[in-house]
């Protein structure tokens, strides 16, 4: 069975670590599986820890609108780690899943110290950014 | 979301080796809670059946005096929690807590953590040793307010401070917020700044307090801060 450690390997956010470091990160995670059905976050509620997908899949809705699936490597609930505010989506498991959540205060010193991580997250947000604009001219 | 605050408790570090059945239990009974910059979130002598979890910003507590006097005890950052002290002796709040930012705040019930440290023998180590950290904490804070002049309490509370990511110390507290750590008032702690200042060892702009020379405030501190 694939570790977490593994699964963190292969996430882009994370793939400028070393083995070390991601064995320490996978170590600070709170694993959590939820069974099918489960809604992990619901838009506009508030939510403050981060997600990491090990095992499973999950279905991104946007008001209502299903907007994509996530699967191992992908990851959900950055925005609320950085201004604690409001869920943007509702995500709910399609199958059994397994997840990696951390809260921002074990996360945060962690992305501090490893700047490309917070770029790479960075890099996200302006596509999400992107991807928001042209949604809302079209 | 009952997975968020599972999640929350599970990455204290009270909580953090206790089974996932029991923090969804834990979890389920508790609230998070949001609350503006300044407010009270407890009052001494309440009876405080709650332990608090500070999801973001910074929660101070302080002991006041009949004439307004505020001595800041601790300020509790994410992650910290508030309330241990009750879980033990079950007494009332020992001092008060006001928020120092816009914080979120998780509430558990107090009867909730006593049974989990209780039943799982490495949270009930972890709650001990928590309050034997605050014990030791309190009990060099309680020297220094007695043996120490102001200028070196002010010295050793901003050598305490975490460096930023550059490495350098940088106060986030009003010099007010300052004063009530260490014991006196706004004015003298200004005098004591403006002193280190001139001899070259802090910057202070606008509302920050920066200090450039760490080494130097530790030597005019004393021996045991280096």
């Amino acid at each position: 069975m694939t570790t977490p450690q593994d699964v963190l390997a292969k996430v882009p956010l994370f793939s400028m670590l070393s083995k070390k470091e991601l064995s320490r990160l996978a170590g600070n995670a709170h694993e959590r599986t939820f069974p099918a059905g489960a809604v992990l976050t619901e838009q506009d509620e508030t939510g403050v820890t981060f997600g990491v997908i090990v095992d499973g899949q999950a279905a991104v809705e946007v008001h209502g609108q299903a907007a994509r699936t996530l699967g191992p490597g992908d990851y959900f609930g950055e925005m609320a780690l950085i201004d604690h505010s409001y869920r943007s989506a509702t995500i709910t498991a399609e199958t059994d899943l397994r997840c990696l959540l951390f809260t921002a205060w074990v996360f945060r010193p962690f992305a501090m110290d490893h700047p490309e991580t917070a770029w790479a997250l960075l890099e996200k947000m302006v596509q999400r950014v992107r991807d928001a604009e042209a949604r809302q001219s079209s | 979301m009952t997975a968020d605050l599972a999640a929350i408790l599970g990455q204290t570090s009270l909580l953090r080796s206790v089974p996932e059945q029991d923090l969804k239990a834990a979890a389920a009974a508790s609230r998070l809670r949001s609350y503006r910059r300044g407010q009270v979130v407890f009052t001494r002598s309440d009876p405080g059946d709650t332990v608090i979890v500070v999801v973001s910003g910074r929660v101070k507590v302080t002991v006041r005096s009949a004439d307004g006097g505020e001595l800041t005890l601790a300020i509790i950052g994410p992650g910290g929690l508030l309330g241990e002290l009750g879980v033990v002796d079950g007494g009332p709040r020992s001092a008060d807590a006001e928020t120092l930012e816009a914080c979120q705040l998780l509430l558990v019930p107090r009867d909730t953590i006593r049974d989990l440290c209780a039943r799982v023998p490495s949270a009930g180590q972890a709650l001990t040793s928590s309050i034997a950290a605050t014990l030791r904490r309190l009990t060099e804070a309680t020297a220094d307010l007695v043996f120490l002049d102001l200028p070196r309490r002010v010295a050793k509370i901003l050598l305490g401070l975490p460096q930023g990511a550059d490495g350098v110390i940088r106060l986030r507290l009003s010099q007010e917020e300052l004063a009530h750590q260490a014991g006196s008032t706004r004015q003298s702690v200004n005098a004591a700044l403006r002193g280190f200042e001139r001899r070259g060892w802090i910057d202070l702009q606008d509302r920050t307090v920066t200090v450039t020379q760490p080494d130097a405030l530790g030597r005019f501190a004393g021996p045991e801060t280096l």
